[in-house]
């Protein structure tokens, strides 16, 4: 901004006039927490009527929405898929005002590997991936690469370009060290000639050389190899609760390298270029959804589900009375607890971490100190892993009206307290705290922000702790039992759409086999 | 009664000392951006000039009845312009840090004087305990209201500059009553004068402050504003020099009526004038001000002309002002013509037509919601709206002044599968501006143009391709929505000729 801009700034704040909205708007929203949690309890009606089909997915989440595609792209069309909420998508769930749409959850997809075949192809069939270099590599389509600027960093009172904290002195010998480490790992092969780190995981290398590592921790790991330098420290915490929403001192080692090392780019990008859309990855389920069409059915809330002689009956509630699925096979693409209480098991060890996603619909863009607003915006020092500008991507020029995605996972106690005070807690107690951490590096956040709209996720996502990818509860939660298969991305221990989309397949794979 | 009164006059003269406060450190955040750093300062000095203030009210033993009258008439005027004087130094171009603590503190001063002064009026009709809890206890909740009735009613209504000329007034509202309610031991014409002057004064500044704020800012202008208008995109001024007319979008140059012809002439008729085929339907996108236009309206095969621009604030200003009109020869009028006041991507996307001829007239690639317009992406669409042996010209920031942004779109042209053309004309108010034509064929310049030019010739228009050695073409990268090096290119020229 040269003087003139400013002044007419001034000029248009002198004489309009700017202030803090009167009442702040909003909303507190989620699953259906209270449905969900009567496969506990019990109290659903038994089913009055009855439908048959060939095979039944439970979940339209990422995993269930990819076994519906991968079925449909067989050639095989003899399905239903049982959402129990209003939308499918999952936790790629998204929303839409008036001034865009935007995310409710996971807002983007890295590049595909080499090794993620099935999903250039699910992306060709969306048109994100508009055609292939001879090398076979992936043409993506320019509008869905994340736009310039990407990135940047709250620290030390200033906006600055990345997401590595740069303070006054020199770029730290740790940072340029941990790299080196990473490029490393990046290059490593296992004795069985498999990277050491690959996306969807599956394709990783079973050398114990690098198996091992799931045994500790990602910050044992970084103790281990000498790394001390706070801001290196802030960076690795800032990764794993980015993705996994734990912190380095849960999360086994292995995932916590697998994030850094587990995703080399298939073609001439930018390493660390991303899929994005206004409305992050409810663009991809949104597709999706609308390819399944009328066999995804909404609102049908599977309850309980059992395997008989020749068939499997799923059980589901609308809200006012329940229906017998009659299939010939299923697939479970649901979490492992809810998996759980479907068949009456007992849950397999393992915790969740509740996240808390914020909405804000502001008139302009929060002015700061330093660069200006990126797709990506990150604050050290704040509780949430910051904010996504939901208009970034759009190709129009704009007013400024906008919709921020804040994100905050509820690390730091123990999942179980964090999620009674997320479902326990009112929108009142939250908005103030996510406006504070906002203000201080927006002072006009106040005055810009008209509606705050929570979203809760209370189970959001597996912890992949010490020796969950590698113990045996999840190889054998993998396995299908007579005629029920299982998909969702909690069998990877990472929740990661590539994982989540590859899981998927596999499920359909084996009805395919199976019928 | 009288006391209550009084007790009144704490709370409003209270809340019109925080009010200046405030307004003060709004506006130097505002203008100067550091907020935090701005706030806390504007409100320490604060502080501390009503402390200095304070201290120096012992010094007043006298007719504290007239002295506080005085004082209340200084606070008004001073609070009360003090937005209006800030906004002043910074338009012309004073020291603003200065006159901003100056003015805090000169305030800051008056304003702590108040209160001690309006404790010792009081202290013959109260006992002390209650007096001091009262005047204190009504300073805070004057305080208090300002604090929400400024943010919530009056900035949003009024705008910093008249909130605090209306604060002011109600200063000088203060010192009126004191006068009336002790009418009978004051009675001193001088007071009333000076009261009723001040009034006027804040009163015609409330009247006048748009004109100001509109004079503060022309004085950013080399020339006498003319019209200025904020629209939701941009901030529109015309300012006039002599019989030229100059126009500027958020601060940036878009012509002079003095030599635009050199422009807009280059931009048009290499393109329109090429013998290759006449089109029948052109595209122009930008250009609100009509005068690419106008310059093809001269083809007479030419039967219609869509122009797409995203703010009706410009297209209406340059359709229906007649002074602004008359520049572009009342083009924007013409039945040939159609204005589609919509966003040039959204409405390439969504149009389906081809067309023969385009004339792109966006400014230049300053911000990254500009620089999309200038992305192998947009380049790809526009190809697939131009008929195979279609024409676009393209204005393409300087080739001198701005080097690797110039020959980056050239770069951004051929990626996106178009051949490409550079050419360059001398406009003084400009100095040295690029065009670029891209089409699907092999361009054939002209030769012929159209009748009535002012500046291109067939003598003229070869040199407009001939580049020397100072603009020749430098190697870039292609300019692509998820690297905008484009914006980049141009923010590295914009600071190394600040530097200079």
């Amino acid at each position: 901004m040269n003087r003139r801009e400013f002044l007419s700034l001034g000029a248009s704040l002198a004489l309009a006039g700017c202030a803090p909205k009167t009442k702040l708007a909003g909303s507190l929203d989620g699953p259906d927490y209270q449905r969900g949690h009567r496969l506990h309890s019990g109290g659903f009606p038994e089913p009055t009527e009855q439908r048959t089909t060939g095979v039944v997915i439970v979940g339209g989440g990422v995993s269930g929405l990819s076994a519906a595609w991968w079925l449909q792209r067989s050639g095989y069309r003899n399905f239903l898929l049982l959402e129990g909420e209003t939308e499918a998508g999952g936790n790629a769930r998204h929303a839409h005002s008036p001034v865009t749409r935007y995310p409710l959850g996971a807002h983007y997809l890295p590049l595909a590997t080499r090794e993620a075949t099935d999903l250039v192809t699910l992306l060709s069939d969306l048109g994100v991936v508009t055609g292939r270099r001879t090398d076979g590599s992936p043409i993506y389509d320019e509008t869905a690469l994340v736009a310039a600027p990407h990135e940047r960093l709250h620290y030390l009172g200033r906006w600055q370009p990345g997401l590595e904290p740069r303070g006054p002195e020199a770029a730290t010998a740790e940072f340029r060290r941990f790299h080196e480490r990473i490029d490393r790992l990046k290059r490593a092969i296992g004795r069985d000639g498999r990277p050491a780190f690959a996306t969807p995981s599956r394709f990783s290398s079973r050398d114990p050389r690098y198996r091992t590592l799931d045994r500790i921790t990602f910050a044992d790991w970084l103790r281990q190899e000498g790394f001390r330098d706070p801001r290196l420290l802030w960076y690795c915490e800032y990764a794993t609760r980015d993705d996994f929403g734990s912190l380095p001192s849960e999360t086994s080692a292995w995932v916590g390298l697998h994030y850094f090392a587990g995703r080399q780019t298939w073609g001439p990008y930018e390493n660390d270029l991303v899929l994005t859309w206004p409305e992050g990855n409810g663009y991809l389920v949104r597709k999706m959804a609308e390819r399944v069409g009328d066999r995804l059915m909404r609102n049908e809330f599977a309850w309980r589900v059992q395997e008989r002689t020749g068939h499997v009956e799923v059980d589901a509630f609308d809200g006012a009375k329940s229906t017998r699925y009659r299939a010939d096979q299923v697939i479970l693409a649901v979490p492992l607890h809810v998996r759980a209480r479907l068949l009456k098991e007992k849950i397999s060890p393992h915790e969740r971490t509740p996240w808390l996603v914020a909405n804000l619909h502001v008139d302009a863009l929060p002015v700061g100190e330093g660069m200006e607003t990126c797709w990506d915006n990150v604050m050290y020092d704040s509780p949430s892993v910051g904010y996504i500008v939901a208009t970034h991507q759009h190709l129009t020029q704009t007013t400024g009206r906008s919709v921020l995605t804040y994100y905050w996972p509820l690390t730091g106690r123990p999942p179980t307290q964090a999620r009674r005070e997320l479902l326990e807690q009112p929108w009142s107690f939250w908005t103030p705290t996510i406006m504070a951490d906002l203000r201080r590096v927006h002072p006009d956040i106040d005055t810009v922000t008209s509606r705050v709209d929570l979203w809760r996720w209370g189970h959001g996502m597996i912890k992949p702790s010490p020796g969950l990818i590698t113990g045996p509860a999840l190889v054998q939660a993998r396995q299908s039992r007579g005629r029920i298969h299982f998909a969702h991305s909690d069998l990877a221990g990472m929740s990661l759409f590539e994982e989540a989309h590859d899981v998927g397949v596999r499920a359909a794979l084996a009805v395919l086999a199976g019928s | 009664m009288l006391a209550y009164l009084l007790l009144a006059s704490t709370l409003v003269i209270a809340a019109c000392g925080l009010v200046y406060e405030l307004v003060a450190g709004a506006l130097a955040s505002y203008l100067i951006g550091d907020t935090i750093t701005r706030f806390s300062t504007v409100i320490g000095v604060y502080l501390f000039a009503m402390g200095v203030g304070a201290w120096l009210a012992k010094y007043i033993r006298r007719d504290l009845l007239a002295r506080f009258v005085q004082l209340e008439i200084l606070v008004g005027v001073f609070g009360g312009f003090s937005a209006m004087a800030l906004f002043a130094a910074f338009a012309f171009g004073m020291a603003f840090s200065v006159m901003l603590y100056v003015m805090v503190m000169l305030v800051g001063i008056l304003v702590g004087m108040e209160i001690p002064i309006m404790m010792r009026i009081l202290r013959k009709r109260l006992e002390f305990n209650d007096l001091v809890s009262r005047v204190l206890s009504f300073d805070y909740l004057g305080a208090l209201l300002a604090s929400l009735a400024l943010p919530l009613w009056f900035v949003p209504h009024l705008g910093l500059i008249r909130s605090a000329l209306v604060f002011g007034i109600i200063n000088l509202g203060v010192a009126a009553l004191t006068l009336w309610l002790f009418r009978r031991d004051l009675d001193r014409s001088d007071l009333r004068v000076s009261t009723a002057a001040g009034l006027a004064l804040l009163v015609a500044g409330l009247v006048w402050a748009e004109d100001f704020s509109r004079y503060a800012e022309s004085q950013l202008y080399p020339e006498p504003v003319i019209y200025s208008k904020q629209t939701p995109y941009q901030r529109i001024v015309a300012t006039s020099a002599g019989r030229h007319t100059n126009l500027y979008l958020n601060s940036h140059l878009q012509f002079s009526s003095k030599d635009e012809y050199r422009y807009h002439e280059a931009l048009v008729h290499p393109a329109a004038a090429s013998p290759a085929r006449i089109a029948r339907h052109a595209l122009v996108l930008g250009g609100g001000d009509g005068m690419a236009v106008r310059e093809l309206l001269r083809y007479p095969g030419i039967e219609r002309i869509t122009l797409v621009d995203l703010d009706p604030g410009v297209t209406t200003l340059f359709r229906d002002h007649d002074r602004f009109a008359l520049l572009n020869g009342f083009a924007l009028r013409d039945p040939r013509v159609t204005i589609v006041n919509q966003d040039a991507w959204r409405w390439l996307e969504q149009n389906r037509d081809t067309f023969g001829l385009v004339i792109i007239d966006f400014p230049d690639p300053g911000n990254f919601a500009l620089g999309k317009l200038y992305t192998t992406t947009f380049y790809r669409l526009l190809k697939h709206r131009l008929a195979p042996d279609g024409i676009v010209a393209i204005q393409a920031t300087s080739p001198l002044f701005a080097r690797e942004a110039y020959w980056c779109v050239v770069t951004t042209l051929e990626t996106a599968g178009l051949k490409t053309v550079p050419y360059h004309v001398y406009v003084p108010s400009f100095g040295e501006w690029g065009f670029i034509i891209a089409s699907r064929e092999r361009y054939t310049p002209p030769t012929s143009l159209p009748a009535g030019l002012r500046y291109l010739t067939r003598q003229t228009l070869p040199g407009l391709f001939v580049f020397s050695e100072d603009m020749a073409r430098v190697p870039t990268e292609a300019n692509r929505l998820d690297n905008q090096i484009v914006v980049q290119y141009y923010e590295r020229a914009w600071r190394a000729s600040l530097r200079e």
